[in-house]
């Protein structure tokens, strides 16, 4: 692990178990409703600031929370255009598949690559200190996924090329 | 001092509320029903299922002289159960609320004629039985709450009312209904107490949701803790509004068991014993961690083998210890392992007893012993 994203995590992480104090809250807008505070932006005094963790201007985690629910959006890094067809690529394999995955959201936020949203509901079914190393989890992995994936579509595209030239050798 | 009793339910446990002499515990599942536990030995036997609600129970309140139950519920209602003996069952009796939220939480007065229901209505029903109509009746403390309330606490005089809420403020007011109360004697908060009198009110100094709000046993000062992770005690008779902020994560419950003892508990897991020297609040000890050595000393010998496998694997993936609270097996250090829902004082005044439910499905019963 580099030496920058070591601090970076940790910011994330102890940002995400200070956020992730959630309680059920049932809507003060419609009744018999429980919706997650955060999505419906409409009871403004149970959000709470949104905060941004920025490694560089390319990996930024945002995160919001509210009484009852937490979204944490994330900026993968994208150095070239193929690390940003693999990173598109993936993170639209993932969503695709969200309700396999629980506290992924469908849609990304505007302006960031994988959104996650989690509420009360899951911090009641699951720990919480898991849930915070999960997303810790995924934003370590997701790097070294999508530069593997760079490193073998090179390494492929050598293959190709060789095997195509060596007919004119 | 540490765990009296402990025991842990197969799910996560929201709300829960002892009778008087703690043989029998009424528990909210995390949904629409309340089940009665009774005692046989160390373990907690079904005895009763309380099913009137539709949506999620958020409060119990057990009233410990008069054996009745209070249940409040997202379904905008609330039942007063009493305990049919030749039957053997709970009777439920609906309790006209008149609110269109959620109800949050439902307190049993000191002399148990009265409670209060905090709602989202933006206001706090004030019951009482109405002999006239066979029917609990309420008023509404209404004017000035601005947003929903999370929580209500009684003081010992059965007349002024504490609450705080999403609005970040607590306030005290005065619940005094006309007929079933007997005129107050005059205390700090106010000499005539008409209903609805604001007494006080309060936040704290970073401001965040209150969560819980709790009266001293002798009625002159109000404390509260609010999503800062701060405890906050206010005096009026001296006019002082002391905050001790912590370093953990925010309290979602507190009890003021005796003058000198807060005990406040919610997402750290482990409730937290405040004392004071008269003049501020001070953190003293988190219960149950004695008691978490205890339980590491005689753990198997297998974790130990988990553990240096764990520490292994890091080594040669070259990565840091993880930075998180849990232990190499993913256990919390603390007795609950997730966050700590309620914190009750022990219902017969026994005031160094408490007892905590957490979502991770523990009942567990404390001795604060300083």
């Amino acid at each position: 692990m580099s030496n920058t994203l070591r601090p970076y995590l940790n910011a994330v992480r102890s940002t995400l178990t200070a956020a992730m104090c959630l309680e059920n809250f049932a809507s003060q807008i419609v009744e018999k409703h429980n919706v997650p505070e955060v999505e419906a932006g409409n009871t403004k005094e149970v959000l709470l600031n949104p905060l941004i963790v920025s490694r560089n201007e390319n990996e930024q985690v945002l995160i919001e929370s509210s009484i009852n629910s937490v979204r944490v959006s994330i900026r993968i890094k994208q150095a070239d255009d193929i690390e940003r067809i693999l990173a598109h690529k993936f993170t639209r394999f993932l969503m695709m598949r969200a309700e396999n995955f629980v506290i992924l959201r469908r849609v990304p936020i505007k302006g960031y690559d994988i959104s996650f949203l989690v509420t009360n509901f899951h911090t009641e079914q699951m720990f919480k200190h898991k849930l915070v190393d999960f997303i810790i989890e995924f934003m370590e992995e997701v790097d070294k996924e999508i530069s593997e994936m760079k490193l073998s579509i090179n390494a492929r595209a050598r293959i190709v090329a060789e095997s195509y030239l060596s007919q004119f050798v | 001092m540490g765990i009296l009793d402990e025991y842990n339910f197969p799910f996560c446990v929201t709300a829960h509320s002892f009778n008087r002499d703690k043989s029998q515990v009424a528990v909210c599942p995390n949904s629409n029903e309340v089940h009665i536990y009774t005692r046989s030995g160390a373990q907690w036997v079904a005895a009763h299922v309380l099913k009137e609600h539709d949506l999620l129970v958020t409060s119990i309140d057990w009233a410990p002289q008069t054996n009745r139950i209070v249940t409040c519920s997202q379904d905008k209602n609330a039942y007063v159960w009493t305990y049919d003996e030749p039957s053997g069952t709970w009777k439920p009796t609906l309790v006209h609320l008149r609110i269109h939220r959620a109800a949050t939480q439902a307190k049993w007065s000191p002399l148990e004629n009265k409670f209060a229901v905090a709602s989202g209505d933006k206001c706090v029903s004030v019951c009482y039985f109405g002999e006239d109509n066979d029917w609990w009746v309420s008023k509404h403390l209404k004017r000035p709450i601005a947003s929903t309330v999370l929580c209500v606490a009684w003081h010992p005089n059965n007349v002024l009312l504490a609450c705080g809420g999403t609005d970040m403020k607590a306030r005290v007011l005065s619940a005094y209904v006309k007929g079933v109360d007997e005129k107050p004697a005059p205390t700090s908060w106010g000499e005539r107490l008409p209903f609805n009198t604001l007494c006080g009110e309060f936040e704290s100094p970073a401001g965040g949701w209150i969560h819980s709000v709790a009266f001293s046993p002798d009625g002159e000062s109000v404390a509260f803790v609010t999503h800062d992770s701060s405890l906050t005690v206010a005096t009026p008779a001296t006019g002082s509004v002391v905050s001790t902020r912590t370093q953990g994560l925010p309290f979602v419950s507190l009890v003021w068991p005796d003058q000198h003892t807060i005990v406040a508990a919610g997402h750290d897991c482990s409730p937290v014993v405040f004392t004071t020297d008269g003049a501020s609040w001070r953190m003293v000890k988190r219960l149950g961690e004695d008691d978490m050595q205890r339980r590491s000393a005689t753990a198997s010998p297998s974790n130990s083998n988990s553990a240096f496998n764990l520490f292994r694997q890091m080594d040669s993936r070259n990565q840091p210890a993880k930075a998180s609270s849990s232990a190499s097996d993913g256990q919390l250090k603390s007795v609950h392992q997730n966050t700590i829902t309620q914190i009750h004082p022990d219902p017969a005044g026994v005031p160094t007893e408490i007892s905590t439910s957490g979502l991770d499905g523990k009942l567990v019963q404390w001795s604060v012993r300083a």
